[in-house]
């Protein structure tokens, strides 16, 4: 940045620099934007961030993102402890939640197996998974990676991972076949192949 | 109205990662083009009619339009899934492994069509051949001779005297076996008996359709694997992340059994290609 701005609108402009999709000419324009804001809405966005770094943890039980360990799913007691949904990511969990079909508890594995990126099983949550089997009374566990080869690999491994360590607990997968809205004439052939596998009876 | 060029190409996903709110930048090796990038617009939303199409390591048909900085892909059409990759982590890493090798090895839009069928050839292979990982070693072989890499494996690499069958040494600074005379002159020479030359040898000089029965034992499969990803790393200069995936996976194989269960691979060997079952393929080398 030049000199000839102030040290703290520069460093503002880096920090936004750095956020994905924001090039310099916009952050400089965020930046200065804040600057013309009224106090007390810039300072609200400095608290939010404050409180973003320091006020959320992730639930020793789930894995998911929460204010609190146990997370408010988790600590509720109305939710069936018996099924739990694998997901990959923190935002899997909003959208089923969204669907008020699950009243089950989640895991968050924070990714899926992905070779080119470097991620191995490893690095995901996964032996927190079994670790789950041994001490809670598991009935299921819906493997609700992503439909993609990553997240095939993923619930692949996790299958292995849990027969590897003797548990005889019921696995499904989330069912997969024609989107809403969907045409059958544009479908892939791995799809409409098992939409017709998984078909289900008319009621 | 502007005209809006439109191409078509026939093309193996090799590599793809998000970009913008749905969409995709795919890296795909294309008969026409050779390798390019194309952006896939939506296909990340879950009624997209592309996003089938253009999963990882499929062999697609596609329409292209010409982009300011790539091209857009405004049809997809799949024509092989390879659909015996996606149920066993092994044989996707292995498909990983060689998507990665193009990736890494090609420049953009310099095409070839023996590559292109090379590595279509490869990926059916990997779904159907009895052991993923001679598939890989072969299409290793296969693609560094055509990009102007090939191993010698018949003559030293150094002073191009005929080779002598029994044990050698395999120098990927030299490019490839050396004879005992030059042996002394390597620094960085790799010692293989006389099975491993033999694999390398039969590997280099046969179709895919000879190797897909193929076993090798557990001492040739080291020496084999470790003088070629010693050749690639001289080449490439960098470690390939496939490698490290797979080094990493084979250290929790030992506690967790990760071949696909029986009933995910169905026994489809017909009867042309059983008959290669019964020789020792290995028999007829030269």
């Amino acid at each position: 940045m030049s000199s000839a701005l102030p040290r703290p609108v520069a460093r503002l402009i880096d920090a936004f620099a750095r956020l994905p999709g924001i090039g310099p000419k916009t952050a400089s324009r965020l930046a200065f934007h804040l600057l013309r804001m009224p106090d007390d809405h810039a300072l609200q966005l400095s608290e939010a961030l404050r409180a973003l770094k320091e006020s959320v943890v992730h639930c020793q039980r789930c894995y998911n993102i929460a204010e609190t360990s146990p997370c408010e799913v988790c600590a509720d007691p109305s939710r069936d402890s018996g099924t739990v949904c694998v997901v990959e990511e923190p935002l899997d969990v909003i959208a089923l939640e969204r669907t008020g079909e699950y009243k089950g508890l989640y895991h968050v594995l924070h990714g899926a197996i992905s070779p080119v990126d470097g991620i191995g099983p490893t690095d995901l949550r996964i032996d927190e998974l079994v670790r789950r089997m041994g001490v809670e009374p598991i009935r299921e566990i819906i493997l609700a990676t992503n439909p993609s080869l990553e997240g095939d690999a993923t619930a692949m491994f996790i299958e292995r991972a849990l027969r590897a360590n003797g548990s005889e607990v019921r696995l499904t997968r989330l069912a997969r076949g024609l989107p809403v809205g969907g045409d059958i004439e544009y479908a892939d052939e791995v799809t409409l192949g098992r939409a017709m596998t998984g078909r289900s009876e008319v009621r | 109205m502007s005209r809006v060029r439109l191409q078509k190409a026939e093309a193996i996903v090799l590599k793809r990662h998000d970009y913008g709110e749905a969409d995709r930048i795919l890296t795909v090796y294309t008969r026409q083009q050779g390798k390019i990038t194309v952006i896939a617009k939506g296909v990340r939303r879950i009624a997209s009619r592309k996003a089938g199409h253009v999963e990882l390591f499929t062999h697609v048909q596609m329409m292209l339009a010409e982009g300011r900085n790539m091209d857009v892909l405004t049809q997809a059409e799949m024509i092989d899934a390879f659909p015996r990759l996606r149920d066993d982590l092994v044989r996707m890493t292995y498909a990983y492994h060689i998507a990665e090798l193009v990736d890494r090895f090609e420049q953009d839009g310099h095409p070839s069509p023996q590559t292109f069928q090379l590595l279509r050839d490869s990926l059916a292979a990997l779904g159907d051949a009895d052991d993923p990982f001679v598939v890989a070693r072969y299409f290793e072989l296969r693609y560094l001779s055509l990009i102007g890499y090939r191993p010698h494996l018949f003559e030293c690499a150094q002073c191009a005297t005929a080779l002598e069958p029994g044990g050698a040494v395999f120098s990927a600074e030299a490019g490839g076996v050396v004879c005992p005379a030059c042996a002394r002159t390597v620094s960085d020479g790799l010692r293989i008996d006389d099975a491993a030359f033999r694999v390398l040898r039969f590997l280099q000089t046969r179709e895919i359709g000879v190797i897909l029965h193929l076993v090798l034992q557990p001492g040739t499969r080291g020496q084999v694997e470790q003088a070629l990803h010693g050749f690639v790393r001289h080449h490439l200069e960098r470690e390939l992340r496939s490698v490290e995936f797979l080094n990493g996976l084979r250290r929790v194989a030992r506690t967790v059994d990760l071949a696909p269960s029986a009933r995910a691979r169905p026994d489809t060997v017909d009867a042309g290609a059983g008959a290669e079952r019964s020789g020792d393929p290995l028999s007829e080398l030269p």
